[in-house]
């Protein structure tokens, strides 16, 4: 029974753990401007979209799309940073 | 120009010449090696699939019910607390609305509504921008946590490719999540 209790507060734990990582990002995120936030979310999502795929969504060409994508990158981790999530 | 190596690694969009360099780079530079760890985390955060899903009606169990006991408790002191901080913090203005446009590209469809949070999951109908593809529509919303999902034609629901959060439902659709203002 007590490896039963353990375990739940296990569990519950890492909920909230992840649930709070994941309140952090979502705050982040919301704090880029909304191109970086499309343009990172593009890359990231769940389309598993190339590079070029972007570019022909957003009319920008790979190269603008490949500078893009890591300075939005750079700019959510300085907020994760900042803790100004 | 090197530090962009990291988002195509990241990507899967190296070539065979930049995967040379990248490695080379990772192997003379600490600083850029760690720069690629903490990103990649960041990644990790990114494109985890958290599933929060609501509670579901559950058989009574007593071991269950023996198991939940202590985090309860902790759960009921915390929401009492929250309740103090909120009775004694709670602003006495009445919260802005903000317009928050929504758009997706779909030049497929004849309709297409979104069903959220804020509409108490009334489909909204949205307006075609033109022969573009593109639908939109705004809607006011104080700040907050909002889910939600397009509804095409009448009968098929999609999350918001533009935003990464989602979600599952307890009817197994997938909605995104959006926060305004806060």
């Amino acid at each position: 029974m007590d490896e039963d209790v353990e375990d739940s507060c296990a569990t519950l734990e890492q909920t909230i753990e992840a649930r709070d990582a994941f309140q952090q990002v979502l705050k982040a995120m919301q704090k880029l401007k909304p191109d970086d936030r499309e343009i990172l979310s593009l890359a990231t999502g769940d389309g598993n979209l190339t590079y070029q795929q972007i570019g022909e969504i957003t009319g920008n060409s790979e190269a603008n799309i490949k500078v893009r994508i890591h300075r939005a990158r750079v700019k959510l981790r300085d907020i994760l940073k900042k803790g100004g999530a | 120009m090197k530090d962009e190596l990291i988002s195509l690694f990241i990507d899967d969009e190296l070539d065979l010449d930049e995967k040379t360099v990248f490695v080379q780079t990772i192997h003379a530079d600490p600083v850029f090696t760690e720069e690629t760890l903490g990103l990649l985390k960041q990644e990790r955060l990114l494109t985890t699939p958290i599933s929060i899903n609501r509670p579901m009606p559950r058989v009574f169990s007593f071991k269950r019910l023996r198991s939940f006991q202590f985090p309860f408790k902790a759960l009921a002191a915390g929401l009492a607390t929250a309740m103090m901080a909120m009775i004694v913090m709670w602003p006495e203005t009445k919260p802005l609305k903000l317009s928050h446009r929504f758009v997706i590209f779909e030049p497929g469809v004849e309709r297409a509504e979104i069903a959220g949070s804020f509409s108490r999951w009334k489909p909204l109908p949205m307006k075609s921008s033109g022969p573009n593809g593109y639908w939109e529509v705004t809607v006011e919303l104080s700040p907050g946590e909002y889910e939600y999902s397009y509804v095409l034609d009448g009968n098929k629901s999609v999350a918001d490719p533009t935003v990464q959060f989602r979600e599952e439902d307890d009817f197994g659709n997938i909605n995104s999540i959006i926060r305004i203002g806060t």
